[in-house]
């Protein structure tokens, strides 16, 4: 009778192990990478646990050598590859360097880890009070959690009046809360509709101004064959950023951001009708026949080798228009997104914005040091993510010779010299269970399951 | 050695270190799980008691329900995909054929695979543009779908490799089990005069009832615990029409942030994998046999 009573509770343990490597591992088996981060989508998903490992070897030797008045700075970023070619890897390593000559008396230790690792990460060194001094991370609502569990320190008191009249206006909303300044910012990236004019012109297709030229671009390249738009729906978020600029020519930066944020309704004409907009389009054929199934890697390289004709996209996107294996280098550009009649909002308003930066632990033993680390790579970063063709600067400086600057950049720099407003990527903005809701609701939008009315005011049970 | 089975010290001593390993990476996880299930919880801030409102919330969430629907499916596409052509091999295999060796090899070469590239192979197979299946229709004339674009079509596309994959696997537990089955009881049966059929249906499957029990287990535990293909060839979507319990309880814990639900779900992994587990156990009753 014992025996079997045995035999049982063994028989329980043996066929808990194979349920338990679930329970155990569920979190690590990450293998493909979910961003909610368009920015960091071009990145090279390849994880090194200490990636800076020749420049950290080196940088320990020089604090043995000099001890004493040595600070130790550990440093954690997203930028895992040194020999990467995105603008803000290179910008991230540039200032890594240089940092050893400019601040001699800091020892930074850097450790990179893939984009989506990199988040898990973080927040399981947030559960376990281990965060490093500094670190890098996404504005607005991703890091609001931070700064209520007091997690982040407040950069206000270590900000002078020559680096608040160098940083510039509007870049620091995404990192300020309660009046508060968390993190500065080290680049502006704005989304704008990227066209092959090659593409254009061989199919005698004009170069849309209004919407109704944008409807009759689609129309025409739909008929011919191509993909009108490039969308890799398949990873969510590209789905946000055309939601997302519908909204602010509909209704206006102002009055979408309120509604984000939730001090305006989603329940408005103006966002039903952009909702409605967006349906359409995806009805029409605007996304081509395979939308839902197809990654942003896939779409990026369809309109890389000339298979669709538009894109609507981060600035991100240059360097892989103007790179040597782009069947399209030299054949595109960036145009402002049309303005949509009877839309409150204007063609100087923008989908984009300031929201990366690094931040500092408020467990730091070396605030002031931490403090001058984070100011110091953002403020390099700014400059040289900018001359690598990434984003636009987020503080004022000389930025030299700039004939080598990636054409594109120079493009939207141009375009977005009177900007009025800019609304934020919606995912970063919101963060977590919210973006998700949000993604999830414009994919059921573009696949045709609700009814603007329905999207509305789904969207608007994020606000109650 | 009767003297040392007798012993229950001498258990005690080689089980218990095991035992505190096991216990501690295994058991403890889950015994947290079930803690965090019952909180509403981000992960970093407050953590508020909320009792089992996170599963009375996941009743209501569709894409939850759908989730466990298409585990389930998948579950009986396992037993029928995966058992039946594994044992149809195995019994092929063990009755000394020509190549034995290399063909055992070749079937099991999609278990030894890491699932990451076999993931990214079919990605490619069924890519809408350039993918190699709307290749092969286009051949014919019939127009190419997209395969994991497609609300409708997800599923199986997304549930084939899987099943494909494992197939070597229970082909070779299933193979070992028959070569356990004495070559003399053949023998007897040969000279009564059976042919293969007979053999397979009266002897041999009879006589590895075990074995395939642990076949059937493996299938079904793995079915409803699944999570890599899934993950890289679709992550579940698109819309959760791919959805299996534990793409959503990581897109829940580390998308959401909603560590409570998302610990529910893993709660509700665990208590439906031991579930099949014992109804296995309980409808699958077999006889210890020793030749």
């Amino acid at each position: 009778m014992k025996r079997t009573a045995l035999k049982k509770a063994v028989g329980l343990l043996m066929s808990a192990a194979m349920v338990v490597s679930l329970a155990g591992c569920g979190g690590s088996k990450d293998s493909g990478s979910p961003s909610s981060e368009p920015a960091q989508e071009a990145a090279p998903a390849q994880e090194s646990e200490s990636s800076g490992s020749e420049a950290d070897a080196e940088a320990g030797a020089q604090a043995d050598a000099q001890s004493g008045e040595q600070v130790t700075i550990t440093l954690w970023s997203q930028f895992s590859d040194p020999n990467s070619t995105d603008g803000n890897y290179v910008a991230f390593y540039n200032a890594l360097e240089s940092i050893k000559t400019d601040m001699p008396n800091v020892n930074v230790v850097h450790e990179g880890t893939e984009s989506e690792s990199y988040k898990v990460k973080l927040r399981t060194a947030m559960a376990g009070n281990e965060l490093p001094d500094v670190f890098f991370n996404w504005g607005a609502g991703t890091m609001a959690p931070y700064v209520e569990a007091g997690l982040v320190l407040p950069l206000d008191e270590y900000m002078t009046d020559e680096m608040k009249g160098k940083i510039l206006g509007g870049t620091l909303d995404n990192f300020t809360f309660g009046g508060e300044i968390y993190g500065y910012p080290y680049s502006v990236a704005v989304a704008s509709l990227y066209v092959n004019t090659e593409l254009f012109e061989q199919n005698n297709v004009k170069v849309p101004e209004t919407y109704d030229e944008f409807l009759a671009a689609v129309d025409a390249f739909k008929a011919a064959g191509i993909t009108p738009i490039s969308l890799g729906e398949r990873d969510l978020w590209p789905g946000l950023m055309i939601f997302g600029i519908h909204a602010i020519r509909m209704a206006g930066a102002e009055a979408f951001n309120a509604a984000l944020n939730g001090e305006a309704s989603y329940n408005t004409p103006e966002l039903v009708e952009a909702a409605k907009l967006v349906q359409e389009l995806a009805a029409r054929g605007g996304f081509g026949d395979s939308a839902m199934g197809t990654s942003e890697d896939d779409a990026v390289a369809a309109f890389k080798q000339g298979r669709a004709a538009m894109m609507f996209m981060g600035s991100w996107l240059n360097g892989d228009c103007e790179a040597d294996d782009a069947a399209v280098k030299g054949k595109i550009s960036v145009i402002k997104f049309p303005v949509i009649e009877g839309g409150k909002g204007t063609a100087d308003e923008f989908h984009g914005g300031s929201g990366e930066t690094f931040l500092v632990s408020s467990n730091t033993e070396y605030p002031a040091e931490a403090a001058a680390v984070a100011q110091y790579i953002c403020e390099k970063m700014s400059k040289d993510q900018y001359l690598a063709g990434s984003g636009m600067p987020a503080w004022e400086a000389d930025m030299g010779d700039t004939s080598e600057l990636n054409r594109l950049s120079q493009e939207i720099a141009d375009l977005t010299k009177d900007a009025t407003g800019y609304v934020y990527w919606l995912d970063s903005l919101t963060g977590g269970s919210a973006a998700d809701t949000l993604m999830n609701e414009i994919a059921n939008l573009i696949a045709g399951n609700e009814t603007p009315e329905e999207f509305c005011a789904n969207l608007q049970t994020l606000n109650e | 050695m009767d003297k040392i089975l007798g012993n229950k010290k001498a258990y005690f001593i080689f089980v218990f270190p095991a035992f505190v390993v096991y216990f501690i990476m295994a058991f403890i996880p889950i015994i947290i799980s079930g803690y965090y299930s019952t909180l509403e919880w981000n992960g970093i801030g407050e953590k508020v008691f909320v009792g089992i409102d996170n599963f009375i919330a996941l009743t209501k969430n569709n894409a939850f329900m759908s989730s466990v629907k298409n585990s389930l499916i998948l579950a009986v596409a396992s037993i029928v995909g995966q058992l039946i052509p594994a044992m149809f091999f195995a019994i092929v295999l063990s009755r000394n054929i020509k190549g034995e060796g290399i063909y055992r090899t070749v079937y099991f070469i999609p278990v030894l695979l890491s699932t990451v590239v076999i993931g990214q192979l079919f990605l490619k197979i069924y890519n809408a543009d350039y993918g190699a299946l709307n290749a092969f229709f286009g051949l014919f004339g019939i127009k190419g779908q997209d395969w994991l674009g497609n609300t409708k079509l997800v599923l199986g596309a997304a549930f084939f490799p899987i099943i494909w994959q494992y197939i070597g696997y229970h082909m070779l537990i299933l193979y070992t089990g028959i070569k356990g089955v004495p070559a003399e009881i053949y023998e007897a049966a040969q000279i009564d005069g059976a042919n293969e059929r007979q053999m397979a249906f009266r002897i041999t499957i009879p006589l590895i009832k075990s074995t395939m029990k642990v076949s059937l287990t493996f299938a079904v535990i793995g079915s409803l615990k699944l999570f890599d293909l899934i993950w890289v060839l679709t992550k579940g979507g698109p819309l959760h029409a791919s959805e299996v319990p534990s793409t959503l309880m990581y897109t829940t814990i580390f998308t959401r942030m909603e560590y409570g639900s998302g610990s529910a779900i893993a709660v509700f992994i665990v208590a439906e994998c031991l579930l099949f587990y014992f109804l296995i156990e309980k409808f699958f009753k077999v006889d210890n046999i020793t030749y």
